[in-house]
């Protein structure tokens, strides 16, 4: 058996983890309210309504960033 | 014996590939607050490397995954030892990423000037940082009797890494105003062009004087002679040499060629001044890890040899198919972004 113990990095000291661990949780939890609010507004707004040709539909649909 | 120079050698070809592709969208990337002159300007960019940057990146994500199943040893203390390194190109790519995600979901200028340089510190932090880990590889770091790491952050900082990294960034550089000229009409094309010229020379100078000191490096640390890594040098020099003089004659397609092949040869120094070491251990060099005492078993590297054979060209084939879908240059119409489609602006 493999444990645990057995199998963790020994130069990775605690201090470094819990940076890390610390660290991807801050920024994660960030991203996380910034994706909220930026889907709360766009959930508000109305779809929009279908264009009257396939033309404009279309150009929607090119990759924009 | 035998597989393990096989995956040695597909291990140079991820890192080709990865820096060959996300070499120009680190480029484009960079040169954001230098060419992004109009929002339109930035949006071209943006475009030119929106739909390919994640593709580029995925052959970082393999190489890292072929580490780990062909030589767990070398996988198992690089990632202890960089420890802090990847955490921080981890962040920088995530911060990275966001800019594409996000910035064309709302309209303020300070949100879009956010996202615009979270990709330019990404674009430069990121090759900044693989170019320092990658050569101290080199270099040498501290490795114990047991194969551990026995160093720290600092360990991977010296004169020859550090010029790595910055070599690393000012061929990105020069290789992403290729592309742009490549993929942007107008004045965004021509500018484009005028970087392109001024680039290519100080990569070429910057990028030499690495590529001779890793020669020395590979001789001081690495127990190896001039031959065979100086081959591979030549190649890069006449690449660059060839890079240099088509961006002044403004022949893109070729320029752009020249680039990736000077990065081709530059990853295969780099490879052939490690062979047969992996990781060179510093001070004490007989730590060193090898291909062959940090491979895995023969049965794991020839199911890996197999899945790579089949999954590699058809990966190449779809790859190569999306630029090919995606070849048109940008910066003619602009098109509705989500932010346009929620205020009801009319598409032009």
């Amino acid at each position: 058996v493999l444990r645990t113990e057995d199998a963790v990095s020994p130069s990775v000291s605690t201090a470094t983890v819990a940076l890390s661990l610390g660290a991807f949780m801050l920024l994660y939890t960030i991203l996380g309210v910034v994706d909220f609010v930026l889907m709360r507004r766009y959930a508000r707004v109305d779809p929009p309504e279908l264009a009257p040709d396939d033309e404009a539909g279309e150009a929607l649909q090119a990759p924009s960033y | 014996m035998g597989l393990e120079i096989t995956w040695f050698c597909l291990l140079a070809v991820l890192w080709t590939g990865y820096f060959v592709l996300e070499g120009f969208d680190f480029g484009v990337g960079m040169l954001l607050p230098v060419l992004g002159r109009s929002e339109d300007d930035r949006r071209t960019m943006f475009s030119s490397i929106g739909p390919f940057w994640d593709g580029n990146e995925v052959w970082v994500i393999v190489a890292a995954g072929a580490t780990f199943a062909a030589f767990p040893v070398w996988y198992a203390t690089m990632f202890s030892g960089f420890y802090i390194a990847l955490l921080l190109i981890l962040g920088l790519l995530i911060v990275r990423v966001l800019s594409f995600e996000w910035r064309s979901k709302a309209d303020s200028p300070r949100w879009k000037s956010i996202w615009a340089w979270s990709n330019t510190v990404g674009s430069v932090g990121a090759p900044l940082l693989w170019g320092i880990a990658l050569a101290s590889l080199l270099d040498g770091v501290p490795i114990d009797s047991d194969q551990g790491w026995a160093g720290d952050f600092g360990d991977l900082f010296s004169g020859y890494t550090v010029l790595a990294g910055i070599a690393l960034c000012l061929v990105f550089a020069a290789h992403g105003a290729v592309y742009l000229t490549l993929r942007t009409v107008g004045d965004l094309r021509a500018r484009a062009g005028r970087a392109a010229r001024r680039l290519t020379p100080a990569a070429g100078v910057v990028g030499a004087g690495f590529l001779v000191w890793t020669l020395v490096v590979a001789n001081d640390s690495n127990d190896k002679g001039v031959f065979p890594g100086i081959l591979p040098v030549v190649v890069a020099a006449v690449a660059a040499l060839a890079a240099i003089w088509l961006a002044q004659a403004g022949r893109s397609e070729w320029a752009f060629v020249a680039t990736a092949l000077t990065i081709v040869a530059v990853v295969v120094t780099l490879f052939v001044s490690l062979y047969p070491r992996v990781m060179v251990s510093d001070p004490e060099f007989g730590n060193s890890l090898t291909i062959e005492n940090a491979a895995s078993g023969g049965y794991t590297l020839k199911v890996m040899t197999i899945a790579a054979g089949i999954f590699l060209p058809i990966v190449l084939l779809y790859q190569a198919w999306s630029y090919h879908v995606l070849r048109a240059r940008l910066g003619g119409t602009p098109v509705g972004t989500p932010a346009d489609v929620i205020a009801r602006k009319p598409l032009e």
